[in-house]
């Protein structure tokens, strides 16, 4: 019994190192995301045109394990990553202070708007995700869906409305926390006197108003848009009082070597070729001038009518997430 | 010198607690006022849901696991052997797999228990819907052990009770019973620590109800996206270790001494209860029960597999779409089960290795100082299973991925197949000890006077007699690995998909219908059904479950 135990100890250890030795030649680019699989599969055939010499590595999974995996990496005082892609924008507010970036202004990137990127060029936005209302029309119908996100916390909506949870999902509590600061704690009273099921990401969301456990709900435009060809039943509303415009950022992380490759990286996803990869995964793109992705309103119309970023909340969100998620907590358990 | 137990514990050390002490030690040297966690008041009211609901589901799983052992070793129960796989098989099943089963069969709005009968009183959101759906898939926990000791019992102590004139029920009472306690002792203590340490279930369908575990309180912080929630999250899993080694530390007082050696050598042959008239009427309530607990949610299951639209009701809506989805547009679907299967069964070959040594150490006479490093590790074992799995997987990456281990470790196989195996050494363990508590070691003694050497000894009395318990252990590693999810997701880089990222990543997207998670979960049950019988085949039962 043990000589085969150790030989299975080898055949153990010569699979893993044989992962280790393949392909040590091209330099290695890691890229962390939470960019979706598809937007990578779209992106690596036009990335090996350009970078004919580089192996990229794409570590991709949700916003919140990107920023764990980094911090875990940081504590450990080993950094792998090298480029960070993912739509925490407080976080990358976090890594800029602890000087944890590189500064770097991308080509182009001058283009978009100041309210889009780090003052000190710590990190720019590659792509904007767009949080709307979504809802089933076998349930409710166009008349009687709901116009805004402030009359979800009408009664009326009682045991009807999804959201993701705050504390699960990045997305979901910038939504979180933008409405509070517009309408209040009273608003999510409401809405738990409503019943709202408030869980998981946008899929999840999605799901539940799909499956009619919950015919409305707010989810990211891209994953609405994404499955409507499917699902004719799911309907898009651009609520009145303001769609949320997310922050999908972009930042190079500050280690010791070269950055060159890095750099030239996020030349490349500022580039026309990465944007375009961009509004295919149904994202809009920083720059005002470019195309909105596939049946969506030109960007314009959608600016003008959402709630505002501003310095002053990006700082004090910041500063006071965990004490906005302990009184969301509260209010919610 | 107790040689095993030192080995023993110069392998546990490393592997179940040093990522512990690495974490908890920068978290509460960092410049964050941890210590505020514990004194907010949502912190408790966590602790005590946790500690409500793990009692709830141990009291649950016991309810289910005693009788149905019972009845499938000492009575005449038809098709045992067959009964005694499909019992177990819901482990192979992710428990979140089984909440999102139970959500559309039984949510308030519109589940579909709830639409056919024409009510709307099944509320899964609630504690005994959490209880429920946490109990139904790991009662067998408690289930494979007990069956296992059960069949080794020595049939002549309840033979001489019998022939002493005593009832069955009383038979039952003074003799079964209490042989029975330590292993139901060891299930009751997995089933409560899986419960306070589980995620997925809490989440789906606690935070609907507004039922807040320590478990979700750990994953909010640790979501929080700074360093902060980072420290804070681990100071949290803390008092889930504490709380852990507490109930150890009872459980091993209680335990101290009832250490009774079962089998004897003969082949157990049990006289058995006749059901006699009663059989027809216990074979329905089984098959019902059964339904209830496994058929309804792999029906629910299978329905959304099937369905190209979740939430449509019509034939017009079923179809293969989701299995072609998952077989050829998704290109990792292949590298995601090989890797799954290799990784997994490193992983459980491993712990079986270790499981045994760690049960053999336990064998050796130790006194004084040497036996602080014996309860030392029993109580390691347990700490990766009692906490959640993202904060192990962050002390691993923390011992792993620095300047000496991180090229070898950080980003390879390696790393995913040690955080199999610390987190789920415990079942092996577990189980090693069960099976060789109940060996009577005058059989080894006996074979040592007749002239034999130790590997003499271990391959003739000790492997043959440990096979069962063996094969167990490996499927309780193997099971959870094949498809773990929350520490996988951490751990992995390109090419190490499994199938835990796979779920991960039609959870998060690409799943049109929703349900492609449902199509994995079947193949999942198929595979290890599959696989099961193909092992027991080969073996000639010796193996598999």
């Amino acid at each position: 019994m043990f000589s085969r135990l150790i030989s299975f100890l080898f055949i153990f250890l010569a699979y893993s190192c044989q992962e280790q030795n393949s392909g040590n030649k091209k330099e290695v680019l890691w890229v962390y995301t939470s960019l979706y699989k598809d937007t990578i599969s779209d992106l690596t055939p036009k990335l090996k045109e350009d970078f004919p010499n580089v192996e990229f590595k794409w570590y991709q999974a949700g916003s919140e394990e990107v920023a764990t995996k980094v911090q875990a990496e940081i504590l450990s005082g080993n950094i792998q990553a090298d480029v960070l892609i993912s739509s925490d924008r407080f976080w990358y507010e976090e890594m800029a202070k602890t000087s944890r970036l590189l500064a770097y202004k991308p080509l182009n990137a001058e283009k978009m708007n100041a309210s889009l990127y780090n003052s000190e060029n710590f990190y720019f936005t590659l792509s904007l995700p767009v949080m709307v209302l979504a809802y089933n029309n076998e349930k409710i119908s166009a008349e009687t869906a709901p116009k805004t996100f402030k009359e979800m916390s009408d009664e009326k909506w009682k045991n009807k409305f999804t959201i993701g949870s705050p504390l699960a999902s990045g997305t979901n509590f910038t939504t979180m926390a933008i409405l509070q600061k517009n309408y209040g704690w009273d608003y999510f009273k409401a809405l738990k006197k409503n019943s709202v099921i408030a869980d998981g990401g946008n899929s999840a969301v999605l799901r539940r108003i799909q499956s009619g456990e919950r015919p409305v709900g707010w989810v990211l435009l891209e994953n609405v848009l994404r499955f409507q060809k499917d699902d004719p039943r799911l309907n898009i509303i651009y609520p009145d009082d303001g769609v949320i415009i997310h922050n999908n950022v972009m930042a190079i992380l500050n280690k010791d070597d070269d950055r060159a490759l890095a750099k030239k990286f996020a030349d490349w996803m500022f580039s026309s070729k990465g944007q375009e990869a961009m509004t295919r995964s149904f994202m809009y793109s920083p720059f005002v001038d470019f195309a909105p992705p596939v049946g969506a309103p030109p960007f314009a119309d959608l600016f003008n009518k959402s709630f505002p970023w501003s310095k002053e909340l990006l700082d004090e969100v910041s500063q006071k997430r965990m004490e906005i998620k302990e009184q969301y907590t509260e209010i919610m358990f | 010198m107790p040689k095993l137990t030192l080995i023993a514990f110069a392998v546990t050390l490393p592997l179940c607690l040093l990522p512990f002490i690495i974490l908890f030690t920068k978290s509460f040297f960092s410049e964050y006022e941890i210590i505020k966690v514990f004194f907010n008041s949502s912190t408790w009211q966590a602790a005590s849901n946790t500690l409500i609901i793990s009692l709830g589901c141990t009291f649950f799983s016991l309810l289910i696991a005693v009788p149905v052992s019972l009845l499938l070793t000492r009575t005449d129960f038809p098709g045992k052997k067959v009964w005694k796989s499909l019992f177990v098989i819901p482990f192979a099943i992710p428990p979140y797999v089984g909440a999102i089963a139970w959500i559309i069969l039984a949510n308030p709005s519109n589940g579909l228990i709830n639409k056919f009968l024409g009510f709307d009183f099944l509320n899964i959101y609630s504690y005994l819907g959490l209880i429920w759906v946490e109990g139904t898939f790991l009662y067998p926990l408690v289930m494979i052990g007990l069956i296992q000791s059960l069949e080794n019992m020595d049939p002549g102590l309840e033979e001489a009770a019998r022939v002493a004139g005593a009832s069955p029920f009383r038979v039952m009472r003074t003799i079964t019973l209490p042989l029975m306690l330590p292993s139901i002792f060891s299930g009751a203590l997995l089933v409560f620590l899986g419960t306070a340490a589980s995620f997925g279930v809490p989440a789906l369908i606690g935070n609907p109800a507004g039922i807040y575990m320590l478990t979700t309180k750990i994953y909010m912080f640790q979501r929080m996206g700074s360093m902060s929630g980072l420290y804070q999250a681990s100071a949290l899993s803390f008092v889930l270790l504490i709380a852990a080694v507490i109930i150890l530390l009872i459980n091993q007082y209680l335990l101290k001494n009832s250490g009774q050696a079962l089998v004897s050598g003969k082949t157990p042959r049990h006289s058995l209860w006749r059901l006699g008239r009663y059989k027809l009427p216990t074979y329905i309530f089984v098959v019902i029960v059964y339904l209830v607990l496994f058929g309804m949610p792999l029906a629910g299951i299978l329905f959304s597999s099937l369905s190209k639209v979740q939430g449509i009701f019509s034939f017009e809506n079923l179809g293969v779409q989701n299995f072609v989805n998952v077989f050829w547009e998704i290109s990792e679907t292949k590298t995601a089960f090989k890797n799954s299967f290799i990784f997994a069964s490193i992983a459980a070959t491993l712990a079986v290795a270790w499981g045994l040594l760690m049960a053999f150490s336990s064998l050796e006479v130790v006194k004084g100082k040497w036996r602080t490093f014996k309860v030392l590790n029993t109580l390691m074992t347990s700490l990766p299973y009692a906490t959640p799995g993202t904060v192990l997987a962050l002390g691993l990456i923390l011992m792993l991925s620095g300047k000496f281990l991180g090229p070898l470790f950080y980003g390879s196989s390696l790393i995913i197949i040690i955080a199999y195996l610390s987190k789920y050494l415990n079942f092996s363990y577990r189980t090693c000890l069960d099976g060789l508590s109940q060996i009577d070691k005058t059989l080894a003694e006996a074979a040592r006077v007749a002239g034999a050497n130790t590997p003499q000894v271990v391959r003739r009395i000790w492997v043959p007699l440990l096979m069962p318990a063996m094969g167990a252990s490996w499927f309780l590693t193997f099971m959870p690995s094949f498809s773990e999810l929350t520490m996988t997701v951490l751990l992995t880089s390109p090419g190490l998909e499994t199938i835990g990222t796979l779920i991960f990543q039609l959870q998060e997207y690409g799943d049109a219908s929703g349900g492609g998670a449902a199509v994995l979960a079947i193949l999942l049950v198929l595979f290890v059904l599959i696989f099961n019988t193909l092992v027991k085949l080969i073996s000639k039962g010796k193996y598999g479950l």
